[in-house]
């Protein structure tokens, strides 16, 4: 159902099997497959996976399996992997206030697109994500699914200071900072959902292959 | 039992072997930079290879310990006086109650791990004790006037230093130097030309001063990748040799990102790690090519001379405790 994905030796410790070099929402999906395949089956010597938009990382110990065994395992896995079950699937909604001290770059962006700010605002609650993969941060997710008509390039100059929870946009990806972080992502909203919690008993909100939607609280703020 | 901080240090952090297992949510490996020298001290104090240590760097801690246990310090050349004698590394040495423990300057490397019987106790998350200061977990670094908890047990032997120490092989310290620093091709490799590639295996770089435990920054004849490729954010771990927009490589660390979307000209071979652990700002480096087959021979041979270590001290103690198994 999916094309052949390359596998390609990350060190002595790791596989990465990779099915594109671009944001391709069709690979995330294989990944996301391959993934639970190895999480209910896993080889001897495995140590974890780490999904991105289109290549799984396959992470083990060279003491307790041999590169050969790996990708026979790795070749079986890829046989058996599934698509997702529509029940398997988290839906999660994330309560954002768009643009004023939330979203101070909501107005750059509607310009820069040709929109108002509450076109801007309604074109990004309107759309249904999926967590490609997480990364940078503890808890931070990398969306699919942003409306082309509101793709902007990151800032020139990033901020030092983004405050936590800050909602921004980067090229076609969309993404929520779970820390204050120094960041160059169009910040166009903020939400007060705790995404990276170290005392929560599952210290992240969002996992790769939820569903996300935006839900705007309040009137956007010119 | 508690040890006081009198003095913090410079960077004084709680190490382990790290957590792996959730780098899929973004949280790093963390643990010690120069694994071997954390398993070395806690191999000699006979404890299993989990049990966090102090890691510290480039000046040490000044500690007040409340009750009689056994120390142990590895890694670089640092000045270790407990009670004002003078106290050697390698080896494990005998702390009483009152005993205050001054770990100065490093004369050589950058960062040294304090082992203790049994381990220190620090905040657990996600079953690693290990500090992660850029996501605010495992603690935070150690500040003059802290307690910290350890799991301690009192012992009695029969010398005040242990006649065993670690051997030459184990010392990151003593590699060559300049130090060579060997690494498997990576995925991006080829989107360099052919001469560029030649000048990252043939050059030297110099390790600069904003190098820490997220990455290693290095500094020299810069790298340019042919054409416009870019990549999607893919995983980076530990050692992974990234060329970002400015064209001087860096080597990531145990607190480095999860991900990355800069290319990656090659990966460290884990057994080499812990050399540039203890590269300090101003020393020369020079990555040399290997086939994943010897990067695998290399971490073996490592692993060997651990389990050596291990087995040795603790027929001479006569016991083993505590977590083990490191992957």
């Amino acid at each position: 159902m999916w094309s052949e994905p390359k596998l390609v030796p990350l060190g002595e410790q790791a596989y990465i099997v990779r099915w594109s070099r671009s944001l391709d929402p069709a690979a995330n999906a294989a990944v996301h497959a391959l993934r639970r395949e190895l999480d209910r089956n896993p080889f001897i010597g495995l140590i974890e996976t780490v999904p991105s938009y289109a290549a799984l990382t396959v992470m083990f110990d060279p003491i307790r399996c041999k590169p050969s065994a790996v990708i026979a395992a790795l070749k079986r896995a890829l046989e058996k992997a599934e698509p997702a079950e529509a029940a398997d699937r988290r839906f999660v909604e994330i309560p954002t206030v768009y643009g004023g001290d939330a979203g101070p770059d909501l107005a750059s962006v509607a310009e820069a697109c040709g929109l108002t700010e509450p076109e801007v605002a309604k074109l990004h609650s309107g759309a249904v994500y999926t967590v490609a993969m997480i990364g940078f941060l503890p808890g931070f997710p990398y969306l699919f699914g942003l409306p082309a008509a509101i793709a902007t390039p990151r800032k020139d100059v990033p901020r030092t200071r983004v405050p936590a929870g800050s909602v921004g946009i980067a090229g076609l990806q969309t993404g929520i900072y779970p820390l204050e972080s120094p960041g160059g992502w169009q910040i166009i909203g903020r939400t007060d959902s705790v995404l990276f919690d170290p005392k929560r008993k599952r210290p992240n909100l969002l996992e790769p292959g939820d569903r996300v939607r935006f839900v705007p609280e309040g009137r956007v703020r010119g | 039992m508690s040890v006081i901080v009198l003095r913090e240090g410079i960077y004084t952090t709680m190490q382990d072997a790290g957590r792996p297992g959730y780098r899929a949510a973004g949280i790093p490996l963390s643990g010690a930079m120069d694994e071997l020298a954390f398993e070395a001290a806690n191999a000699l104090v006979g404890n299993g290879s989990r049990e966090a240590a102090l890691e510290f760097t480039m000046q040490g801690p000044e500690l007040r310990f409340e009750e009689d246990t056994m120390a142990a310090i590895c890694g670089g050349d640092f000045e270790i006086r407990l009670d004002g004698e003078p106290v050697p590394q390698w080896r494990c040495f005998r702390v009483r109650s009152g005993s205050v423990l001054r770990i100065g300057r490093a004369a050589r490397g950058l960062r040294g791990y304090l082992a203790i019987l049994g381990g220190f106790r620090g905040a657990d998350f996600l079953g690693s004790m290990s500090t992660d200061a850029r996501g605010g977990f495992g603690g935070r670094r150690i500040r003059t006037g802290d307690r910290i908890e350890t799991n301690g047990c009192r012992v009695e032997l029969p010398f005040e230093i242990s006649p065993w120490f670690v051997g030459s092989e184990l010392r990151s310290i003593d590699a060559e130097r300049p130090l060579r620093i060997r690494c498997t091709g990576g995925p991006e490799a080829e989107w360099f030309d052919g001469r560029e590639l030649d000048e990252f295996y043939e050059q030297a770089y110099k390790v600069t001063p904003q190098s820490d435990r997220m990455g290693i920054r290095l500094a020299g004849a810069t790298l340019w990748i042919r054409d416009d490729r870019s990549m999607a954010s893919e995983a980076a771990i530990p050692g992974t040799v990234q060329v970002p927009k400015g064209g001087e490589p860096i080597v990531l660390g145990c607190d480095a990102q999860t991900t990355g979307g800069y290319p990656r000209i090659a990966v460290v071979a884990r057994a080499d790690l812990p050399l540039l652990a203890q590269a300090r700002p101003g020393d020369d480096v020079r990555f040399e090519r290997v086939s994943v087959a010897e990067a695998r021979e290399l971490w073996f041979g490592r692993k060997r001379d651990l389990a050596l270590l291990r087995h040795g001290v603790r027929l001479q103690l006569g016991c083993g405790m505590g977590k083990d198994e490191r992957a």
